[in-house]
């Protein structure tokens, strides 16, 4: 691998794992909140890309009112959820598995019935002309969805730590029964966590449409990669769901300029060893089973 | 006085014996009839599955197949995850190893089918194993996607190796098996094939879900700490659980080839997994009976759907939601449903 | 002991009597739809074909195509009064784009009378049919291009399209002899039909003595093709052929550009409209291709589209003009071998055939390959037009 290859697919892979990225944080939010592991999670960033997209392709808005008309949506979306979802979390993985895929199912024929499965093709909201440094070319685009991911996060560190709806929402995750005894309507923050996870999952969904084209195969790959990543950071950690996207995303494109049709599978491989040796995850604590 | 005292004493003792003696005999009694009620009723299940051929056509028959089919495979995802609790969800890739081995062998090597079986149960069983490894350092969640992320490289593999397997499209004119000298070659006489391993692996679970095994299995679901502590040897007890899910898939795989006569790619994906997985919880985990119920059910609520085209899969996944909600014991769950709401209805 | 050998007993019996039940009324049943549907290839007023291929799911729009064209033909036909007096029926199975489903549907219009059958659009489903319909006696129409499907020895399956050889051949016969481009880059995804593709195309490329200098295969659902791009560019190719479907193939020439990679780009029947859109227009521009439709060519073609606007709202398009020529083949077909339906008969028939479609000449040879010609195509203001 020379230089030049390792330098661009660093980039590439960098652009992919902030997506990745920002997946695996609304993984992480929502478990760490209801004990939930939301397997509709990529679904929901389909739709919130359809719906995104529908705004800027067929009504012609400006790309960052798309995103946040979409996020609104979302939001509104990922809190009804929670209403249906409430009984699931109480429940063993296997049914929560069972029954969030289920509203994942439900998500995605709803989208192909209303959106058909022809797809929409997104044009890049900027002038995307390649930057050449060398050999190496760089699209601007990427570095844009890299920036704004960072910048997402960061707002939503802020929001966490520094607002006051922000330490209810952490306060009500961590102590349950505290909170409630304090008077914190723990349902309420239940469906705000699934709300801003969906956001996350929206903005990620709208962003990467002009790389990505919108369908509703999109979910798929990018659900099952972003709760990978969730749990290769350590399931519920916020600075692991990050670097679990950003490994994941690099791993991907460097394993793909060397043996491309076989990088998922190596991947995947790496992933599962990587668990072996670490099992609670990059930067998850040692997990106390019950005693 | 003393002897009188222990003459009283004696016939107080032999009082309890015999009071020990009658409820033994009871409990025995009572045992012998369940037993014989549940040997009574698989006795007629199995009498049914073998005349039903007689009542079917082509279509029925090849539904029939399937039916049992699945009720092997859903058996064996249900002695993993609802017995042992192991969050398995790369049985679908054992599927695919079992039925994968059978058609290289018989088709590029030209193996008579009772060769290529044991070697291809050999094969599911082996990586059965080997996926099964990272259960001993990892649960839940991260299991779950450990197996999930394996078994798509498994099927990727399939793929990426086309010199082998067919790549993407798959092998076709997998042989058809004879049994002593009679060619299997309608799905009438395949069926009895199916049927007979199927009925054995299910005598087998029975057994195994009876005996220490399925105890073990239900500690280690339960609390592997305290399994662990009770002496169970834990890892033991989660490899021999992939093991098993090999062993049924594997057998499954190989039956399925034979019975297409074709493989591809496409059979084994994640929305096969989720359809066994369907099965299992929907019949209720932890029940080999509701496996049996689940796979009838839900193969025949699958070619009834398809006639909605695209609304099939939204009351498909609603439908599992709704299960899932309102009855997560599964179907087996039914009879104790109706009886908590009568003793409700009595107090 | 005694006891247990008595309920098995017990239960044998009585499942004997349930199945006897069970076979008695469906007997019944039968004898009655017997006796229906035997007089249906004689005196009923319908001729069954049917039609199999995914209606849901993500792989959907090939089932909606196929069936949009074949549907065409048959309310033409039916509006005219049917074939000598009898209408056609169309019987829609979907399935899943899932073989064993497929599977399922074939067994279950072979219990149903059918004629002939539209199964599958994709090559999977196809080669799981094979079987069901080859043994079964009832031609098999596909427009799978895996070459594959006509090898193995079924005497009723018929191509209605080209497959991926004739394709390839085409395209690099072009691009090697007429553009006289020596440094070619193949970019394929492992799915079927870009298996297809890569094994084709490297093969016509080494007939012209033409070694491909990259070779790049990714997966059917990747989106990101920064790092195989990356590495095609640092070959610094004169051509770069991609061999997937229509989406990939617009966001691969769509990333390509983006990464300043400046090769002629080339591809295979995906470049269709939906390519277009999802390159871009000005991206799409001078994408060379091949194919067997180009939209207002002739007469023809003209007529077509216009029908399809008509009756669907849409623009004619690629996989709806072959399932338009596969129906139309049928139908000559079936008013040949009137009154004699049977599988046998249509099948002779459909070899008989000699026609000229909207998608090219077509002549059924033995193996069920029903042409070998694909043109060459160019993108020109967002349109395919025709080369040469």
């Amino acid at each position: 691998m020379n230089g030049t290859v390792l330098i661009q697919s660093l980039i590439g892979g960098l652009g992919i794992g902030s997506i990745y990225a920002l997946v695996a944080i609304g993984y992480s939010l929502v478990y760490r909140t209801m004990g939930l592991a939301n397997f509709a999670h990529g679904n929901i960033l389909m739709v919130g890309a359809y719906i995104g997209t529908v705004f800027y392709v067929s009504m012609h808005t400006n790309f960052i009112i798309a995103i946040i008309i979409s996020s609104i949506l979302i939001g509104i979306l990922g809190m009804v959820m929670e209403r249906i979802l409430r009984p699931l979390g109480k429940m063993d993985l296997i049914y929560m598995m069972l029954g969030t895929l289920g509203i994942g199912i439900v998500l995605q024929n709803l989208a192909i019935i209303i959106w058909g499965t022809d797809g929409i093709a997104v044009q890049y909201p900027i002038k995307n002309e390649p930057w050449v440094i060398g050999n190496i070319s760089i699209s601007p685009y990427t570095l844009v969805i890299i920036c704004a991911s960072a910048t997402v996060v960061l707002a939503l560190q802020f929001f966490l730590h520094k607002t006051k709806l922000g330490l209810a929402m952490r306060s009500s995750a961590q102590e349950k029964e505290m909170s409630l005894v304090l008077g914190m309507n723990v349902n309420l923050m239940n469906a705000l966590t699934l709300g801003l996870g969906s956001v996350l999952a929206a903005i990620a969904g709208v962003m990467v449409g002009p790389v990505f084209y919108v369908s509703p195969d999109m979910s798929s790959s990018v659900g099952i990669i972003g709760f990978a990543a969730a749990i290769l950071g350590g399931f519920g950690s916020i600075p692991g769901a990050i670097i679990g996207g950003l490994t994941f995303g690099v791993l991907q494109t460097m394993v793909a300029t060397q043996v491309s049709e076989w990088s998922q599978v190596i991947a995947f491989v790496i992933f599962v060893f990587v668990l072996i040796i670490k099992p609670s995850g990059i930067v998850g604590e040692r997990v106390v089973d019950k005693i | 006085m003393t002897l009188n005292k222990v003459a009283v004493d004696k016939t107080a003792n032999e009082r309890m014996d015999n009071q020990a003696e009658l409820t033994f005999s009871l409990n025995e009694r009572k045992l012998t009839n369940s037993k014989s009620k549940a040997n009574y009723w698989i006795a007629f299940a199995v009498g049914v599955g073998l005349l039903l051929p007689f009542a079917a056509n082509t279509y029925q028959i090849h539904i029939l197949n399937l039916v049992v089919l699945y009720i092997m495979l859903a058996i064996g995802l249900n002695l993993t995850m609802g017995y042992c609790g192991q969050l398995n969800l790369a049985h679908v890739a054992f599927y695919a190893a079992g039925a994968y081995t059978s058609a290289i062998l018989t088709t590029t090597y030209q193996f008579n089918f009772w060769l290529a079986l044991p070697i291809s149960i050999l094969v599911s069983v082996f990586l059965g194993v080997l996926i099964g490894l990272p259960s001993l350092r990892v649960r839940t969640h991260y299991l779950a996607i450990a197996t999930l992320g394996l078994s798509i490289a498994v099927n990727e593999t399939i793929v990426n190796l086309d010199t082998i397997t067919g790549g993407p499209v798959g092998i076709t004119g997998i042989p058809k098996p004879s049994f002593f000298g009679i060619l299997l070659i309608t799905e009438y006489s395949y069926y009895y094939l199916v049927f007979a391993f199927t009925l054995l692996l299910f005598l087998f679970s029975r057994l195994v879900v009876k005996h220490g095994i399925g105890r073990s299995f239900r500690a280690v679901r339960d609390d592997h700490i305290a399994a662990q502590s009770l002496g169970i040897n834990v890892a033991k007890q989660q490899i021999l659980a992939f093991a098993f899910s090999g062993l049924f898939a594997g057998v499954g795989g190989v039956l399925y080839a034979h019975m297409l006569s074709y493989v591809s790619p496409d059979t084994f994906t994640f929305n096969e997994m989720m359809f066994i997985l369907t099965i299992v919880v929907i019949g209720g985990l932890g029940n080999i009976y509701g496996s049996i119920a689940g796979a009838v059910i839900l193969l025949i609520l699958r070619e009834w759907l398809l006639q909605f085209e695209n609304w099939q899969q939204v009351l498909y996944g609603a439908m599992i939601v709704a299960l899932v909600v309102f009855m997560p014991g599964g179907l087996v769950s039914i009879k104790s449903l109706f009886q908590r709401r009568k003793k409700a209805g009595s107090s | 002991m005694k006891n247990k050998r008595k309920s098995i007993f017990k239960g044998m019996i009585l499942s004997t009597l349930a199945v006897l039940a069970l076979t008695a009324c469906n007997s019944q049943g039968k004898s009655n739809t017997s006796k229906s549907s035997g007089s249906s290839t004689k005196d009923s007023k319908v001729i069954k074909i049917a039609q199999i291929g995914p209606f849901s799911g993500n792989a959907a729009s090939f089932g909606n195509w196929d069936n949009q064209g074949i549907m065409l033909v048959v309310d033409e036909v039916n509006k005219n009064g049917g074939i000598h007096g009898k209408k056609i029926e169309v019987i829609k199975i979907d399935d899943q784009a899932n073989p064993t489903v497929a599977v399922n549907a074939a067994q279950k219009v072979v219990n149903q009378n059918i004629v002939a059958a539209f199964a599958t659009p994709l090559s999977t489903g196809t080669l799981a049919t094979l079987q069901v319909f080859d043994q079964a006696k009832i031609p098999q129409l596909t427009a799978g291009q895996d070459t594959s499907i006509t090898t193995k020895g079924s005497k009723y399956i018929f191509r209605y399209n080209a497959n991926s050889a004739a394709y390839t051949k085409t395209a690099a016969d072009y691009i090697v002899n007429k553009l006289g481009k020596k440094k070619i880059a193949i970019i394929t995804n492992s799915g079927a039909y870009g298996k297809g593709e890569r094994d084709s195309f490297t093969k016509a490329l080494k007939e012209f003595g033409v070694e491909p200098i990259a070779d790049e295969v990714v997966t059917p659902d990747a989106k990101d093709f920064t790092a195989q791009l990356t590495n095609i560019k640092a070959k610094n190719p004169e051509v770069l052929y991609m061999g997937t479907e229509n989406i990939q193939m617009g966001l691969i020439t769509k990333q390509a550009i983006a990464l300043g990679l400046k090769a002629q780009r080339a591809g295979g029947s995906a470049a269709d409209p939906i390519f277009v859109k999802t390159a871009g227009v000005e991206n799409a521009e001078g994408t060379i291709f091949t194919t067997q439709y180009i939209p207002d060519a002739d007469e023809k073609t003209k007529e077509f589209n216009e029908a399809v606007k008509a009756k669907y709202g849409i623009e004619g398009e690629f996989h709806i003009a072959k399932a338009y020529d596969g129906a139309m083949m049928l139908v000559e077909a079936l008013k040949n071998a009137y009154p004699n339906l049977d599988g046998e008969t249509v099948a002779k028939e459909l070899r008989k055939l000699n026609y000229s479609g909207i998608t090219g000449d077509y002549k059924f040879d033995e193996t069920g390959e029903g042409t070998d010609k694909a043109q060459m195509a160019v993108i020109k203001d967002g349109k395919a037009t025709l080369l040469q």
